[in-house]
C-alpha cells in the first residue's frame, strides 16, 4: 500500500464523511420543518391559534 | 341476531387508545402488548407525546395501539394533555388514526378520581375496555373492588391487572380480540338546566364545525366545562356561531348566577361516587400509615430532605469515578494497542494517520467514557422507576417558589441531567405557556450526559488521580453540577422579573407510592441509552471524526512542516485561529478553539477533537493517551497550555455555554420559532464567556 493510494483512499473516506454529514443535516432539516404546527407532532400551538388567542 | 355495524371489528386493523391518569401503568401495559421498549417510570408525566406500536389479538390479527400520554380530564391543561384530547376527539387524524376503540387504565388504589376520565371518554360513544390496574395497591389499601358486578353496571369489560408483574396482560388481549365490543351503558344524564345549552352547542357543532355527533356532544360538555373555550377548542378554533351560542349561554347563566361549570362536574361526580359506592369496599383494617407514607416522612423532610438528595448526588458521583475506573482503562489501553498495532502493520502514510489518529482516537476518545455514562443513567433509572423524582420535585418546590416557577418544573430540569432534549420534551406538563417557556429557556444549564465526558476529562487534566483525593474529584463535579442548577435557577428568576412574567403557580402533584425498582426496566433503560451513545459514537461522531482529521490535514503544505505546524496551517487550524482573539482572554488557544466550534455538533465531540487535533500533533509511531498529550500541549512561548486555571475554566463554560444543535432543533419545534433557540444561543454562550472572562482574567492575577 504506497504512500500515493493512501493519500486517494483517506480523501475519499473524507469525502464520504462529509457528505454523510451534510445529508444527515439536510434531512434533519427537512424533518424539522415538518415536525411544527402543520403536522402536530410537536405540542405547540399553531399560528392560526397564536393568533386567536 | 347480527351485531350493529360500528360494534364490530373494522375492516383494516382496529385502532384501539390506551388512556388514563397520569403514572397509572399504561406504558408498562403498552410495552408488554407490542414489545416496544417506550420509557416507563414511577411518576407523572413520563409519557408526553403518543406512540404508535403493533399488538397481534388471540387470532394472530394485527391491531394498532396508540399510547398516549396522561390525562386527568379531556378538558386539557397542558400540552401533554392536549395530545390525548385531540387524538381521542379525532383532531389529529393527519399523523394520528382516530381510535376505533379505547381501553382506559385507572389506578385502583384511586379509583373514584381515575374514573372522571373514563366517565368523559365513555361520552364518546365507543367501545370501551375498563383496565383496572394496580390491583395489589388497591389490596394493600383495603380496597375490594367488585369486578364482576362493575361490568355488569357499567355494561364492558372490566378487566383486573397489576401491569407491572405481568398481570392481566393475556386477559386485556382477549378482551381486545372480541369482534363485538359492547358500547358503555351510560347512566349519566345531563343536568335538566344545562341540557337545552348542550344541545344547541352539539347541533352547530355538527352544523358549523362539521363535528359528528357523538364528538361534538363531547365537545359542547367540555366547552361548557372549561372556563377558556380556545384551550377546548385547541388547534381550530370555534366557529362564529358556535363561540357565539357559547357566549350568550355563558351570559345568560352570568346574569342568573348559575354556575354552570361546578354543575356539569359536580353531576359528573355524584355519578362517578354513586358507582364506586356501590362497587369498591374498603376494609375497616387499614393503618394509618402506610410505608411510602413512613419513608416520605424522611425524603419531603424540610432538613433530611435536602440531606438524602446531597447523600444521592453524592453517591452518584462517588460511583461515576470509583466503578469505572478499571473498564475504562480497559478501553483506553485497547484505543491505544489496536492504534499501535495498526501503525506496526501498515507503512506510513495519509490513510494509516486517519485511522490512528482520526477514527480510533475520535471514536475511542468518546467510548472510553461508556462506563461512566452507564452508571448515570442506572442512577438516573432507579430515581426514576422508586418513585423519587416525584419527592424531588416536592422538595425542590419552595426553592423554585423564590424563582418563579414551581416544583412540577423540576421534573423536566432534573430530565435534563440525562440529556436536554427529553426534558423540554418534558415541559408539555406544565400547565402555564410563561412558565413551560421559562423551563424550557434554562433547561439546558442543567449538566446533561454529554458533558460528563469533557468535566471528566478535564478533571483528569486538571487533578491527576494519583495526586489528589477521590473527594476532591467528586467535590469538583458537584460543583459543575451545583453551577449548572444555580444558572438555571438564576436565569428563570431573571426571565420571570423580566421578559415572562408571572405569579408562579400552585403545584398540585401526586407523590406515587414507592415501588421497589423494577431492574429489567431499568437495565432495559441503560441499554437503550448504551446503544444510543455507541450509536452516536459510530455515525455522528466517526464521521465527525474523520472530517476533523481532513480538516487538520489538508490543505497539504508542500514545506516540510512539522505536525504541530501543518495543523496549524490546515483549515481546522485557520478556523482556530479566526475565533482565537474571541477566546483567548479566556485562557484558550485556537486548538481549543477546534474543540469549542466542533462542539455544537455535539458537546462530547470536544474529547474527539481534542483526541484528534493533539494525537496529530503528536509523533508518528507511538500513540500517546489524550491526557498525556493535553498536558504536554504548549502556547507557542513554552509555557503549559492546560493548566488548572484553563481547566477549570474550561469546564464553567461547557456549564453554562450553549452548543448543542439537537437542542436548539427540540426549542424550535416546541416553540414554534426560531426567536427563543437564537436567543438561548445568545445569552447561555454570553453569559458563559462573560463569567470565563472573570474566572480567567481573576485566577490569572492572582497567580494560578
Amino acid at each position: 500500500m504506497n504512500a500515493e493510494f493512501q493519500s486517494y483512499a483517506a480523501l475519499a473516506i473524507f469525502l464520504l464523511a462529509s457528505g454523510y454529514l451534510t445529508i444527515r443535516w439536510w434531512r434533519n432539516r427537512k424533518r424539522q420543518q415538518l415536525g411544527c404546527g402543520s403536522s402536530g407532532e410537536c405540542a405547540c400551538p399553531t399560528p392560526k391559534l397564536t393568533k386567536t388567542r | 341476531m347480527s351485531v350493529p355495524g360500528h360494534l364490530k371489528t373494522p375492516a383494516r386493523n382496529p385502532v384501539y387508545a390506551f388512556v388514563g391518569n397520569p403514572n397509572c401503568g399504561k406504558s408498562t401495559l403498552f410495552n408488554a402488548l407490542t414489545g416496544l421498549k417506550q420509557k416507563v417510570g414511577n411518576y407523572p408525566g413520563v409519557t408526553v407525546e403518543r406512540k404508535v406500536g403493533t399488538a397481534y389479538s388471540q387470532h394472530g390479527q394485527p391491531m394498532t395501539v396508540i399510547d398516549l400520554p396522561g390525562a386527568y380530564s379531556l378538558a386539557a391543561r397542558s400540552p401533554d394533555e392536549a395530545v390525548t384530547r385531540d387524538v381521542l376527539l379525532g383532531r389529529r387524524t393527519n399523523d394520528t388514526q382516530m381510535p376505533d376503540r379505547i381501553v382506559c387504565i385507572v389506578d385502583g388504589s384511586n379509583l373514584e378520581r381515575n374514573l372522571y376520565l373514563v366517565h368523559q371518554i365513555m361520552d364518546l360513544g365507543r367501545p370501551v375496555i375498563l383496565v383496572i390496574n394496580m390491583m395489589d395497591l388497591a389490596e394493600n389499601a383495603g380496597l375490594n373492588i367488585r369486578i364482576s358486578q362493575l361490568e355488569k353496571e357499567l355494561g364492558i369489560p372490566v378487566i383486573p391487572a397489576k401491569a407491572s408483574q405481568g398481570k392481566g396482560h393475556i386477559e386485556l388481549k382477549l378482551a381486545m380480540s372480541r369482534a363485538d365490543l359492547p358500547l358503555p351503558r351510560h347512566r349519566w344524564d345531563v343536568p335538566a338546566a344545562i341540557a337545552p345549552a348542550v344541545a344547541e352547542l352539539q347541533a352547530s357543532l355538527q352544523d358549523n364545525d362539521s363535528k359528528p355527533p357523538l364528538i361534538a356532544r363531547a365537545e359542547a360538555l367540555l366547552l361548557l366545562t372549561d372556563q377558556d373555550p380556545v384551550r377546548v377548542a385547541g388547534s381550530q378554533p370555534l366557529s362564529k356561531r358556535t363561540a357565539a351560542i357559547l357566549e350568550h349561554w355563558k351570559q345568560q347563566w352570568h346574569e342568573e348566577g348559575t354556575d354552570w361549570s361546578g354543575t356539569l362536574v359536580g353531576a359528573r361526580y355524584e355519578a362517578i361516587a354513586k358507582l364506586v359506592q356501590g362497587n369498591v369496599e374498603q376494609s375497616a383494617t387499614v393503618t394509618d400509615q402506610n410505608t411510602s407514607d413512613k419513608i416520605d416522612a424522611i425524603v419531603t423532610h424540610g432538613l433530611w430532605g435536602w440531606v438524602t438528595l446531597g447523600a444521592i448526588m453524592t453517591a452518584l458521583f462517588l460511583s461515576i469515578f470509583t466503578l469505572a475506573e478499571h473498564p475504562m482503562n480497559w478501553i483506553d489501553a485497547g484505543t491505544v494497542a489496536l492504534a499501535d498495532m495498526i501503525k506496526a502493520a501498515m507503512p506510513a502514510g495519509d490513510l494509516r494517520d486517519l485511522i490512528t489518529d482520526g477514527i480510533i482516537a475520535g471514536v475511542g476518545g468518546v467510548v472510553i467514557f461508556l462506563p461512566q455514562i452507564l452508571i448515570l443513567f442506572f442512577f438516573i433509572g432507579m430515581l426514576e422507576s422508586t418513585g423519587y423524582m416525584a419527592r424531588a420535585a416536592f422538595i425542590m418546590d419552595r426553592l423554585m417558589g423564590k424563582v418563579g416557577l414551581n416544583g412540577k418544573s423540576f421534573i423536566p430540569l432534573l430530565s435534563s441531567y440525562a440529556c436536554a432534549i427529553p426534558g423540554i420534551m418534558a415541559t408539555r406538563t406544565i400547565e402555564d405557556p410563561k412558565d413551560r417557556l421559562v423551563t424550557i429557556l434554562v433547561a439546558p444549564f442543567m449538566s446533561c450526559s454529554a458533558r460528563l465526558p469533557v468535566y471528566l476529562l478535564m478533571i483528569a487534566a486538571l487533578l491527576p488521580p494519583g495526586e489528589v483525593s477521590l473527594w476532591t474529584r467528586v467535590g469538583l463535579m458537584i460543583l459543575m453540577y451545583a453551577l449548572g442548577t444555580m444558572g438555571a435557577f438564576g436565569f428563570a428568576w431573571l426571565f420571570k422579573r423580566t421578559l415572562l412574567k408571572g405569579e408562579p403557580p400552585l403545584m398540585i402533584m401526586e407523590l406515587p407510592p414507592y415501588r421497589v425498582p423494577r431492574f429489567k426496566d431499568v437495565s432495559l433503560q441503560m441499554m437503550e441509552r448504551a446503544g444510543i451513545f455507541l450509536r452516536r459514537a459510530g455515525t455522528i461522531i466517526l464521521a465527525i471524526s474523520i472530517v476533523l482529521w481532513g480538516l487538520t490535514t489538508y490543505p497539504k503544505s508542500s514545506d516540510d512542516l512539522s505536525p504541530g505546524e501543518q495543523v496549524a496551517q490546515s483549515y481546522a487550524g485557520r478556523a482556530g485561529k479566526l475565533i482565537e482573539p474571541v477566546i483567548k482572554p479566556l485562557g484558550f488557544d485556537w486548538q481549543i478553539g477546534i474543540g469549542l466550534i466542533s462542539s455544537f455538533a455535539a458537546r462530547e465531540v470536544f474529547v474527539s477533537a481534542t483526541s484528534v487535533v493533539f494525537n496529530v500533533e503528536e509523533d508518528e509511531d507511538d500513540t500517546a493517551p489524550l491526557l498525556e498529550a493535553l498536558r504536554s500541549a504548549a502556547w507557542p512561548d513554552g509555557r503549559p497550555l492546560f493548566t488548572p486555571l484553563v481547566c477549570f475554566t474550561l469546564m464553567i463554560f461547557y456549564v453554562f455555554a450553549m452548543q448543542c444543535v439537537s437542542t436548539l432543533a427540540v426549542v424550535k419545534r416546541e416553540t414554534n420559532s426560531w426567536r427563543w433557540p437564537l436567543f438561548q444561543v445568545g445569552y447561555q454562550t454570553g453569559f458563559a464567556w462573560l463569567i470565563c472572562l472573570i474566572i480567567y482574567q481573576a485566577g490569572t492575577a492572582m497567580g494560578f
